[in-house]
C-alpha cells in the first residue's frame, strides 16, 4: 500500500485513526500507549501485508531475532567479550539476510560473468522496506551495545519500532534512540495533529502534483530513446528526473514525518532544500539526511572517522560512500553513483577546499547543481552502460544536434510545471510572511490544505500514473 | 552460534526454513517475449490490429517500456475495437503487482466506458485476460479467450 492511493487515504488511515484515538484504557496512561503501541504495531503488519503477504513473515523473524538480541546484550553489559560476540552474531545475520534478499542475484550475475558461469539467478522479489528496517534494527542492536539505550523489554513496542507503517518502506531511517522515550509516552494535541495533516497533506501534493507531474516527461523523454535525443533534450529529461526524485522521495518522507506527528511521534527531517546546497558536503548534509547520519554513527566513525589520518579517511569516505551507492540499489550504476560522490568529497574536503571559498556563491549553487543531476543520470538509468549512452547525449557525443523539435516540444510542455517546482525546491514558497492572525491564518491554511488535497483526489482518481521511486530501495 | 540462546537459534532456523520455501517455487521463464508472442499469434486473430512502437505503447499504458525485458503490443486505431494482446517480459518480478493493477485499472475504465451502448465491446472486456507468473506478464482481450491462456502456460 502507498500512501498516495485511495485505500490508504479513504480507508486504511481513517480506521487506524479510529481505532488509535477512541480512547479504551483511559483511567491508565501507561495502559493506554500499551494499546495504541498494539494498534499501531497491527495496523503495520497490515499494511505492509497489503503488498507483501509472504515476506511479513522474514519482518517478524527478524523482529523476533533481533528483540532478544537485545535483551541478551543486556543481559550480558558486564561480559564485554560475550557482548561483543552476541552483537557479532546480530549483525551478520541481519546483514546476511538483507545481503541474500537484495544482493544475490547481483553477485550471481556478476560471477557467471566474469567467470564464464551458469548459475541460475534465484527468484527473489525484494522485500520492501527492507534496507530501511534491517538499518533500523541495526542502529538498536549496536546503540544497546554502546550502553546508548537500554534494551526494549516489551516485544509489542519493538515491534512498533520496526514496523511502524509512516516510515516502514521508504525512512526516513528513525534510529532507535531518538524515539526510545516516544515509545513508552507520548501525546498528541489538537494542534499537533493538525500540524501533522498539513505536512502529511503538503507531502501528498508533492508526490502526486508535483512528482507525478514531472515525471511523465521524464519516462516520455526516455521512452523516445535517450541515444537519439538532442543534448538539450538528454539535460531536460535529467532535470525532470532531478525534480521528480526529490518531489518523489521528498514528499513521501514529508508524508511519514505527517503521519507520525499524528500518532505523536517526533521524527527527524529528513531534507532540508537539498537544491539549494552550495557543495557537494552541504547537498548531503540536506538529502536523505537519516541516511547519511545512519552511515556516519554506524559505518565512517566506527571505522575511524577522520581521526586517523588522511589517508585513512580517504579510505573510510570510499568504503561509506561506495556502501552509500550498494545500499541503494544492487548495480553497478549504483555503485559508480556512490563512488561519485565519493571522490567529489575527497576531493572538496582535500582539493578544493581553499578555492571554494573563493568562487560566489551563486557559481557554486550552478556548479553544485550541474554535479547532482550528472550524479542522477547513473541513479535514473538501469545499468552503467544506459548511463554511459545518457551522459554522451547530454554532452553531445552520439552525433545528434544540440537542439531540434522534440526539444522544443519537452520544453513547451514542461517549462510551467519545472518553473512551479523550482520555486518549491529553493524554498520561496516557505519564505511567504505568515499572517499574523491566528483565525486568518488558519482559515488559509485550511484552504489551502483542504484544496491541495482535493486536488490531490482528482489527480488520483483521474490517473493510472502513480510510481514510488524509492520502493526498491 | 555459542554466543546465541535457544530462542535466537529458533529464529534462525525458522528464516532459514522460510528463505528455502521462498526460494523454492518456479524460475522466471526462459522464453523470450517474441517466442511468447508467436505463440500466441497462433491462436488469436489480430489481422485488425497492428504492432505498437514503444511510444505508443507508452501513451497508452504510461509506463516505460524500457524498464521491461520485452514488450510486444497490439492494438488498434479504431476507438470501437477493444481487441487487443500485450505481453510483457518483467525485468524484475516485483514490478508485476503495480503493472497488473494499471492494466486492471485501465480495464475497468474501459468497461465503464461501453457500457450501455456497446454490449459486444463490454462482453469482450468482462472477459479478458490478465496472467503474472514466471516473469511474463499476458494481457489479452480478444475472441479467444482460454486459448490464449492455455498457450501462455504452456510456453512458459
Amino acid at each position: 500500500m502507498v500512501f498516495s492511493s485511495a485505500v490508504f487515504l479513504f480507508v486504511f488511515l481513517p480506521a487506524v485513526l479510529l481505532l488509535y484515538f477512541v480512547p479504551v484504557c483511559f483511567w491508565n496512561d501507561k495502559l493506554e500507549t500499551g494499546r495504541k503501541n498494539l494498534v499501531l504495531c497491527v495496523a503495520s503488519l497490515l499494511f505492509y501485508a497489503w503488498g507483501e503477504p509472504v515476506y511479513v513473515m522474514l519482518m517478524l523473524l527478524s523482529i523476533a531475532f533481533n528483540f532478544n538480541i537485545g535483551l541478551d546484550i543486556g543481559r550480558h553489559a558486564d561480559s564485554p567479550r560475550k557482548k561483543k560476540a552476541i552483537l557479532a552474531a546480530a549483525v551478520v545475520f541481519d546483514l546476511l539476510i538483507l545481503g541474500f534478499f537484495k544482493y544475490s542475484n547481483f553477485v550471481i550475475v556478476n560471477l557467471n560473468h566474469w567467470f564464464a558461469l551458469e548459475i541460475s539467478p534465484l527468484r527473489l522479489s525484494l522485500p520492501v522496506g527492507i534496507s530501511f528496517y534491517t538499518f533500523q534494527i541495526l542502529s538498536y542492536i549496536v546503540d544497546v551495545y554502546r550502553g546508548e539505550v537500554q534494551p526494549q523489554k516489551n516485544v509489542i513496542s519493538f515491534a512498533m519500532y520496526v514496523t511502524m507503517f509512516p516510515q516502514l518502506i521508504a525512512g526516513p531511517i528513525v534510529q532507535y534512540a531518538d524515539i526510545e522515550r516516544q515509545l513508552r509516552s507520548r501525546r498528541v494535541t489538537p494542534s499537533g495533529f493538525f500540524d501533522g495533516v498539513t505536512v502529511f497533506i503538503r507531502g501528498l501534493g508533492k508526490k502526486v502534483l508535483f512528482a507525478n507531474t514531472i515525471g511523465q516527461f521524464y519516462t516520455e523523454i526516455v521512452a523516445d530513446g535517450v541515444a537519439q535525443a538532442g543534448a538539450a533534450t538528454a539535460w531536460l529529461g535529467i532535470l525532470c528526473y532531478t525534480m521528480q526524485i526529490y518531489f518523489d522521495f521528498g514528499g513521501y518522507s514529508d508524508m511519514a514525518i505527517g503521519l507520525g506527528r499524528m500518532f505523536g511521534f517526533a521524527f527527524l527531517p529528513n531534507f532540508n532544500f537539498p537544491y539549494t546546497a552550495v557543495s557537494i558536503k552541504d547537498f548531503w548534509s540536506r538529502w536523505h539526511i537519516s541516511l547519511s547520519g545512519w552511515f556516519r554513527d554506524y559505518v565512517y566513525i566506527p571505522l575511524g572517522g577522520n581521526r586517523k589520518g588522511v589517508p585513512r579517511t580517504i579510505l573510510n569516505l570510499a568504503i561509506v560512500w561506495c556502501l552509500t551507492g550498494l545500499w541503494h540499489g544492487a548495480a553497478w550504476n549504483f555503485v559508480a553513483w556512490g563512488a561519485f560522490y565519493g571522490i567529489l568529497l575527497i576531493a572538496e574536503k582535500y582539493l578544493l577546499a581553499g578555492v571554494l571559498v573563493k568562487i560566489p556563491k551563486a557559481v557554486r549553487h550552478v556548479v553544485t547543481m550541474v554535479i547532482v543531476m550528472v550524479g542522477w543520470v547513473f541513479f535514473s538509468c538501469e545499468s552503467l552502460s544506459d548511463a554511459i549512452v545518457f551522459l554522451r547525449s547530454m554532452c553531445c557525443l552520439n552525433g545528434n544536434p544540440l537542439w531540434n523539435g522534440r526539444s522544443l516540444y519537452y520544453l513547451a510542455g514542461c517549462a510551467f510545471p519545472l518553473a512551479l517546482m523550482s520555486l518549491s525546491a529553493f524554498g520561496v514558497y516557505d519564505r511567504i510572511p505568515k499572517l499574523r492572525n491566528d483565525y486568518l491564518r488558519t482559515a488559509w491554511n485550511a484552504l489551502l490544505y483542504g484544496g491541495i488535497f482535493a486536488l490531490c483526489v482528482v489527480y488520483l482518481v483521474s490517473s493510472t500514473y502513480n510510481p514510488f521511486l524509492y520502493f526498491r530501495f | 552460534m555459542k554466543a546465541l540462546r535457544l530462542k535466537e537459534i529458533v529464529c534462525v532456523l525458522l528464516t532459514v526454513v522460510f528463505i528455502f520455501f521462498v526460494t523454492r517455487s518456479e524460475p522466471p521463464s526462459e522464453t523470450s517475449v517474441a517466442d511468447m508472442a508467436a505463440a500466441l499469434l497462433t491462436v488469436t486473430d489480430v489481422s485488425a490490429l497492428h504492432e505498437c512502437k514503444n511510444a505508443e505503447f507508452k501513451r497508452e499504458f504510461q509506463i516505460n517500456p524500457n524498464d521491461y525485458d520485452g514488450v510486444v503490443y497490439y492494438t488498434s486505431d479504431s476507438i470501437m475495437e477493444v481487441r487487443e494482446l500485450l505481453v510483457i517480459r518483467l525485468a524484475d518480478e516485483a514490478q508485476g503487482e503495480a503493472l497488473t493493477e494499471r492494466i486492471r485499472g485501465r480495464v475497468e475504465d474501459k468497461i465503464t466506458l461501453f457500457n450501455g451502448y456497446a454490449p459486444e465491446q463490454e462482453a469482450l472486456l468482462d472477459g479478458y485476460v490478465l496472467e503474472e507468473t514466471r516473469g511474463f506478464v499476458l494481457f489479452a482481450v480478444c475472441d479467444e479467450p482460454e486459448a490464449v491462456r492455455r498457450t501462455f502456460k504452456d510456453h512458459l
